[in-house]
């Protein structure tokens, strides 16, 4: 494999990973809660994209129509469902004090909902789908070719991460989300609106997993109740090796974790290639063992007394 | 001068144990009042509840007339109560500007605002020439002011300062309680926990002296000042109520 078909394979996947993992890491600033439903919310999008049956061949719903209605559609229907479990089943416990693991529990069950559901009526049988065929074609670049889907994985990563950035570093609500991010009591003490910024984070967070959900479907056409599981381990293993509750670093994180795979997958020995991911987790507790607060926690995170 | 907070009856508790038990206290509008005790009197336990970051498990709590118990703690800071916590807790990831910023957007929308942002870098001229860095890279003293820059930037009408000495060097306590006496002129009304008794007589108008959760001793700084049992109280000796 050339070197640019190698970067190309390696951005997109860490640019999916990054995208992931700021869902993930917004959620957990502010609620310190792992969301591991968010997983099953790119599924529940992705399911989105074909009429609801337990027939085997997927006839396309949302994914028929077309793009200017497509994306914004499914855009809008993770993002809902996002929303809806953070008013259904975390808000209420949220009110009672609940703590973090009966959170997390609630996030499980949130996740194992819309994979049952998902199960019930579309059957367990994969399906496959095509949203977005001009994607599929490949280009020439500098005589190597690359798949014209991981090129767009790779440009809607950064034109979305520098949409959210902007937002998070030039408006009012991203301000008071990162402040919220990083003590939401002080915050709360000093009048910033909990559920207003913890509608903020959900709704941009839902945003992402319905993005991931229209990338992932474009690239793979392929429909699966459990494929947003891995996914969701990815993004919470690039939010903690960034530095949990560090947003920059969930989106450094995420990056590093799909560059590590895509490279550990071309440059290990054949015969070890089936172990890959042992050897990327195994660098994860590498990296955790040395930096345990993660890779990219920030210089001024130590307060000076 | 109409009472400002009243708070009756308060007991709060963590889990099963009582940290603050039945205590009664008032702040008068433009008053000084200190707090002062040893550690585990119930001091920070006590203005985190009158800020709303604890429930209380008796008692009532009034602001300007309101009941405030139970109401969350971005609701009685809506309200006018301003806390700056033990610890200073600035959000260090944030720049200086960005923490004031914060504060500030959270009063919205009025030339005032502009113009207590400049009062306030008036009073802590540190913080204009850090205004750009991270806060977390503030020494202890810096982080205290901008804590407390931030707080009045919210425009409070009780600001709560829980240990402001707590950890600085004497220039920036100094500092500090200079900036309080300013706010003081002004007529704003000032909650303060501190350690040192010398300095809260020294600068308060009425001071309560907590021990083990209570209330042992209170009265006017003017006629604390130089009362040997009141001393004899803070260290332990018996008090009289």
């Amino acid at each position: 494999m050339s070197p640019i078909q190698l970067a190309v394979d390696a951005l997109s996947l860490g640019g999916q990973f990054a995208l992931i993992a700021l869902g993930i890491g917004l959620i957990f600033g502010v609620m310190r809660m792992i969301n591991f439903a968010h997983g099953d919310l790119i599924t529940f999008g992705a399911y989105a994209l074909v009429v609801p049956s337990a027939a085997d061949m997927a006839v396309p719903f949302v994914g028929a129509w077309s793009a200017w209605f497509l994306i914004p559609s499914t855009l809008g229907i993770v993002m809902l469902a996002t929303l809806a479990g953070e008013r259904v089943a975390f808000r209420p416990l949220r009110r009672r004090h609940a703590d973090g693991t009966s959170l997390l529990i609630s996030s499980f069950a949130v996740g194992y909902l819309i994979q049952s559901v998902i199960l019930f009526v579309h059957t367990g049988r994969p399906k496959s789908v095509s949203i977005f065929p001009g994607l599929t074609r490949h280009l020439e670049i500098a005589s190597v070719r690359v798949s014209l889907i991981d090129v767009v994985t790779i440009l809607v990563t950064i034109a979305l991460l520098l949409v959210v950035l902007t937002f998070l570093r030039f408006t009012r609500a991203g301000l008071h989300l990162r402040a919220a991010s990083e003590d939401f009591s002080m915050a709360k003490l000093l009048g910033v609106r909990a559920d207003r910024v913890i509608f903020v984070a959900f709704g941009i967070s839902g945003l992402l997993a319905g993005v991931v959900s229209l990338l992932y479907v474009a690239k793979t056409g392929v429909l699966d109740s459990r494929m947003g599981v891995p996914l969701a381990i990815a993004g919470f293993v690039g939010t903690v090796i960034g530095g949990m509750g560090n947003l920059a670093g969930a989106v450094a994180g995420g990056l590093f974790l799909g560059i590590a795979s895509t490279l550990l997958q071309a440059l290990l020995p054949e015969a070890l290639r089936p172990a890959r991911d042992a050897f990327v987790y195994g660098l994860v507790i590498v990296i955790l063992l040395v930096r345990p607060g993660g890779l990219f926690v920030p210089r001024n995170a130590a307060v000076r007394i | 001068m109409s009472t400002l907070l009243q708070v009756e009856s308060l007991g709060v508790r963590y889990g099963s144990i009582p940290a603050v038990r039945d205590i009664t206290f008032y702040v008068d509008a433009g008053e000084a009042v200190c707090f002062v005790g040893p550690n585990g009197a119930g001091k920070s336990t006590t203005v985190l509840t009158v800020a709303g970051l604890l429930a209380p498990h008796t008692g009532h709590i009034r602001f300007d007339g309101r009941a405030i118990d139970g109401t969350s703690a971005e609701d009685i800071a809506q309200l006018g109560v301003s806390l700056v916590p033990e610890g200073r807790r600035i959000f260090s990831r944030l720049t200086v500007g960005e923490n004031l910023k914060l504060a500030k957007s959270l009063r919205p929308g009025s030339a005032a605002a502009t113009r207590l942002l400049d009062r306030v870098l008036e009073l802590f001229p540190i913080l204009r020439e850090r205004y750009d860095g991270y806060a977390g890279l503030l020494s202890g003293g810096e982080q205290q002011q901008l804590a407390i820059a931030r707080a009045l930037l919210t425009q409070p009408r009780l600001l709560i300062v829980d240990e402001p000495s707590l950890g600085l060097a004497p220039k920036y306590v100094d500092l500090v309680f200079a900036a309080f006496a300013h706010l003081r002129a002004e007529n704003m009304t000032l909650l303060i926990v501190e350690q040192s008794i010398r300095r809260a007589l020294a600068f308060a108008d009425r001071v309560y002296l907590l021990r083990s959760g209570a209330i042992v001793r209170h009265g006017r700084a003017a006629d604390l000042r130089g009362d040997a049992d009141f001393e004899s109280a803070y260290f332990g000796g018996a008090a009289t109520p």
